[in-house]
Formats: C-alpha cells, sequence, structure tokens
C-alpha cells in the first residue's frame, strides 16, 4: 500500500539492493496485512449498518429525545444522582479509612470485624442490599438509641426515617466501603515500613505516624482507584431506581410510565450518564498523571536502600 | 557512674531463631560506644530493642533508669506501657536508619520541623528556628527546601541526622548509617558523626568501620551469634581482643 519512496541518498549504500533515503535512514516498502485490512472494513460495515437502522428507525423519536433532555425532572434526577454518588463516595472513603486503620491493628479482635465487614458487604449483592435498607422497617420498626432497663429512650419511626434517598444512601456508601477500605488498606501496604519506623523514633504514637506519616503517601497510591471506584458507582447509582430512589433513572422511568416513550427516556438517561461519566473520566485521566509524576519523584529515595544488605 | 542505657540479658527471638542470646551491655552518659561484628550477629536487633522498635522476649532494657516499655506506678508495680508513653520514652533516643527512612512528602526543614511542631507542640517560629541551625550543623544549610528524592545519600542521612537531633534527645543511635551509601558520600556523614560525638551526646553506633570506631569510639563491643563476645575500651578491644573470635573477626575486617 505505502510506496517506498527510494531516492537515492548522498551516502552509499552499506550493501548493494538495500535503498537509503537522504537522512541514511533504510526505506522498505510495507506488505499488505490482508487479515487487519478484512477486519477493518467488517467493523466499518456492521457500524454503519447499526447507525443507518438506529438513525432512520421511525420507532425512536429523537425529537422526544430532544423534549425531555432538559425537562426538569430529568434535571433533578441528574442531581440526585450526583447528589448520591458523591455523597456515598465520601462516606465510603472515610468509612474505608476506619476499615484499613482497624484492619492494621493490633487488636485481633478489631481485625476479625474489619475482615468480616468486607468480606460481608463485598459477598452480598448491591441490588439485595438496596432492597433491605428499604425494607429496613419490617426488622425495625423503630430506630433509636436506649439504655436497656431504663424507660430512657429516643427513637423514630423506621419508615419516616429511611427514605428511598437515605436507604439509596446507605446500601451505595456501605457497599462501596468494602472496597474502599482494600484500596486504603493497598496504599498504606505501599508506604515502607521504615516511615513508620522513622515516625515511632521520632517520639509519634502509631496512630499519629498513620496519619501524619503513613496517609499522606498511601493518598497518592489510592486516588487513582477512588476516581475508578467513582465511576463505578456513579453507573451503580442507576441500580436505586428499583427502590424509587429519585435518581436519573427513576425520573426516566416515572416519565415513560406515564408516556410510554421507553426507548426515547432511556436515551435520554444515556445521554446524561454517558456526558457526566465523560467529564469524570478526564477529570479522573488529569489526575491519575499528576499522580504518577509526583509518585516517580518520591520513589528516589528508595534507590540506594535497595543496594544495602539485610542485617537481622 | 549510673548508666544511660542498661542492658540486662536481653533475649530476642524472631520465630524460632533466638537472635540474642542473654545480652548484657551498658553505656554511660556521653559515651560513644561502637557495636562491630559480623552481619546477621544480632547488633541490629539490640539497637532496635533500645528503641522499642522490636519487643523484647526475656531481660529488661533501662533507659536514663526508666524501663523500656513500661511504667511503675508510685507503689512500684510494673505496668506495660501504653503506646502514648512508649512514644514518650522513644522521644529521650534519637534514631538514624541504614535506609535514612526520610519522609519523602516532605521538604528537607519539614522532616526535621515534624517531630518538634507534632509531637512537642512547640511553636512553629521556634520550632523552624531550631531546625535551620540544626541543618547548618550538619552541613546542609543550602538544601534546606529540598525534597529528599533531590539530595545525594550522604545529603539525606545528614538530614536524617538533623531530625533525630530535633526532640534534643540525649542518646542517638545509629543502624549502620553508612552501609548504604555510595562511598563518595561516606566521608561526610562520617564527618558529621565525629562533630556530634565532641558535643558531649550519648551515642550507640553499629557499624562496619572498623577505622571510625578507632578514631572517635570511646568504647568498642564487638558481638557474634548473639552474643557480645569483647567489650572494653576501643584501643585495647581492637589492637588486643579478648577472645579469640573478637581476633578472628577483626583479621578479617583488616
Amino acid at each position: 500500500m505505502t510506496d517506498a519512496t527510494g531516492l537515492a541518498g548522498p551516502t552509499p549504500s552499506p550493501s548493494p539492493g538495500i535503498p537509503l533515503d537522504a537522512r541514511g535512514v533504510v526505506t522498505a516498502r510495507r506488505p499488505v496485512n490482508w487479515p487487519r485490512l478484512i477486519a477493518t472494513l467488517a467493523v466499518l460495515a456492521i457500524s454503519a449498518a447499526l447507525a443507518v437502522s438506529i438513525g432512520t428507525n421511525e420507532n425512536l423519536h429523537w425529537d422526544i429525545v430532544g423534549t425531555y433532555l432538559f425537562h426538569p425532572q430529568i434535571l433533578i434526577g441528574v442531581v440526585v444522582t450526583l447528589q448520591l454518588s458523591i455523597a456515598s463516595v465520601a462516606f465510603a472513603f472515610c468509612l474505608g479509612v476506619l476499615l484499613a486503620a482497624m484492619q492494621q491493628s493490633k487488636s485481633p479482635l478489631l481485625r476479625i470485624m474489619a475482615g468480616f465487614y468486607v468480606w460481608f458487604f463485598r459477598a452480598l449483592p448491591l441490588v439485595v442490599q438496596l432492597i433491605l435498607w428499604f425494607n429496613l422497617a419490617l426488622l425495625f420498626p423503630v430506630l433509636g438509641l436506649g439504655i436497656p432497663g431504663t424507660p430512657l429512650f429516643v427513637g423514630w419511626d423506621t419508615n419516616a426515617l429511611i427514605t428511598p434517598f437515605v436507604a439509596a444512601l446507605l446500601g451505595l456508601a456501605l457497599h462501596e466501603a468494602a472496597y474502599m477500605a482494600e484500596i486504603v488498606r493497598g496504599g498504606i501496604l505501599s508506604v515502607p515500613d521504615g516511615q513508620t519506623e522513622a515516625a515511632l523514633s521520632i517520639g509519634m504514637t502509631p496512630g499519629k505516624a498513620l496519619r501524619r506519616i503513613v496517609l499522606p503517601q498511601a493518598i497518592r497510591v489510592i486516588i487513582p482507584p477512588v476516581g475508578n471506584q467513582f465511576i463505578m458507582l456513579l453507573k451503580a447509582s442507576a441500580l436505586v431506581s428499583i427502590i424509587g430512589g429519585g435518581d436519573l433513572l427513576t425520573k426516566a422511568q416515572n416519565i415513560y410510565s406515564l408516556n410510554y416513550e421507553v426507548i426515547a427516556l432511556l436515551i435520554v438517561a444515556s445521554i446524561w450518564y454517558m456526558a457526566i461519566i465523560s467529564i469524570t473520566s478526564t477529570g479522573q485521566y488529569f489526575l491519575e498523571k499528576r499522580m504518577s509524576r509526583s509518585t516517580r519523584a518520591a520513589t528516589v529515595q528508595g534507590g540506594p536502600a535497595i543496594r544495602a544488605s539485610a542485617e537481622v | 557512674m549510673n548508666a544511660i542505657i542498661d542492658i540486662h540479658k536481653l533475649k530476642k527471638s524472631f520465630g524460632a531463631v533466638e537472635v540474642l542470646h542473654d545480652v548484657s551491655l551498658s553505656v554511660s552518659p556521653g559515651e560513644v560506644l561502637c557495636v562491630l561484628g559480623p552481619s546477621g550477629s544480632g547488633k541490629t536487633t539490640m539497637l532496635r530493642c533500645i528503641n522499642q522498635l522490636e519487643t523484647i522476649d526475656a531481660g529488661y532494657i533501662l533507659v536514663e533508669g526508666e524501663p523500656a516499655g513500661f511504667t511503675r506506678d508510685h507503689q512500684g508495680g510494673v505496668w506495660l506501657a501504653t503506646e502514648a508513653e512508649r512514644a514518650a520514652q522513644r522521644r529521650k533516643t534519637g534514631m538514624v536508619f541504614q535506609g535514612f527512612n526520610l519522609f519523602p512528602h516532605l521538604t528537607a526543614l519539614g522532616n526535621v520541623m515534624e517531630a518538634p511542631v507534632h509531637v512537642l507542640h512547640r511553636p512553629r517560629a521556634e520550632a523552624r528556628q531550631q531546625a535551620l541551625d540544626l541543618l547548618a550543623s550538619v552541613g546542609l544549610a543550602d538544601h534546606a527546601h529540598k525534597y529528599p528524592a533531590h539530595l545525594s545519600g550522604g545529603q539525606q542521612q545528614r538530614v536524617a541526622i538533623a531530625r533525630a537531633l530535633a526532640c534534643d534527645p540525649r542518646i542517638l543511635l545509629f543502624d549502620e548509617p553508612t552501609s548504604a551509601l555510595d562511598p563518595e558520600w561516606v566521608g561526610e556523614v562520617l564527618g558529621a558523626m565525629r562533630d556530634l560525638a565532641k558535643t558531649g551526646i550519648t551515642m550507640v553506633i553499629v557499624t562496619h568501620e572498623v577505622g571510625f570506631a578507632r578514631d572517635v569510639a570511646d568504647r568498642v563491643a564487638i558481638m557474634a551469634d548473639g552474643e557480645i563476645i569483647d567489650c572494653g575500651p576501643a584501643e585495647r578491644v581492637l589492637d588486643h581482643p579478648a577472645t579469640a573470635r573478637a581476633e578472628a573477626f577483626l583479621r578479617r575486617r583488616h
């Protein structure tokens, strides 16, 4: 396909028959890669067929998509989806740090409890958890605090307290915290033991060493996967529509249950999801680039120590 | 003279392997003690026990008269120290590590200021001035605002010495401070330690530098297989070792 110019260079060829260009670089023809060419043409053909069939489909009302794209209810749904995602990631991150700290603890009970939490919430499907939280009133009709054996009790009606939004927030955040705990633990383990030892040797308690020395370094390793989790959570937040969480998909479903424009409203929701995720992915890309740069600068320090012989 | 560090019949095992067998050693205030010995002889472990980076299995270590890792109530009862109490005990000793272990996310100045500001809660301005003075004393006044990644090994280790001094400890522990260094940087670190030795601070130095031990140490201890096989004035131990094993070790070193 590509043709070699084959210009005779000013320097003579080192061996006869090998063409060099003016800079002395070998020029050669590239043979046609038939399998690749066929694959490319096939993919193009299928994509074109799909685009035509969707674009000319009369059952797909693009005008309705346009009408509902900025419908007030849809916009409220977008805001709720963002609120849910941001609030659950923030809550999950804090709980994740706590769980990771528990897993580092000297107390076996704390370690076991943290391990149990991570196991439990990773083993349970998110949908099941959402339904469970939504129906919490069936298990505990009243939620409150009291001292056993005394009349002291403050309580609230569970149905009034656990609104669909609260159930959605609890489900997403508690589920996500189990994954966050693993990410934070990985980050903590990525910081060499010598850092903790140095912090202890200048008189810090283990807790302060974790907060002031280990976590600020671990955060570089933690931030990129947390960004990833946020994007995954944003998509997973659509699951709350099954408990009427009031998110983007719930709103779209509410509208199409009245006007039966199912596909058009799903496309409206999809466009919003894709837009939000494109924006966050771009942010995530730049964040990761920044983080990897500072990590590279930080790891230079470890160099000389690696050569050192281990001494018991 | 009361010992500032008194190690009594210290035992330490890692799993089934006992690396320290009944080690006893005392260090006087202001003394510079060099600990020599082959790799794996337990020198580093003993040093880490003094600073409670390792927990001891038997025996005890008195640092400035207090049992490391324990507290006493006024009735004379002995309690396991809490983490806060252990942290307070560690503050009496500064430690310099083989691998420097500087905090990479802080500048040289930040590394030295960390403990005075965040452990001792000294006023920032005061801690900053003290840290700058300490960095100047190890010849790094011009590098205060650089991050560890931008310093040479020798410079990093001198920052680590300044950091260890920042809590005004009366004891400095050195764990093979020059073993991880390129040969070109060894001299400047030993120089900084030589200057320190003149200030009267108590120093326990685990090292392979026999020449440095001869010049600077008041006393030298030689360890092998988890025991101290010779200990005494530097000249005597290095020139006339008391045991055949010590003599064999020193012969290999020359």
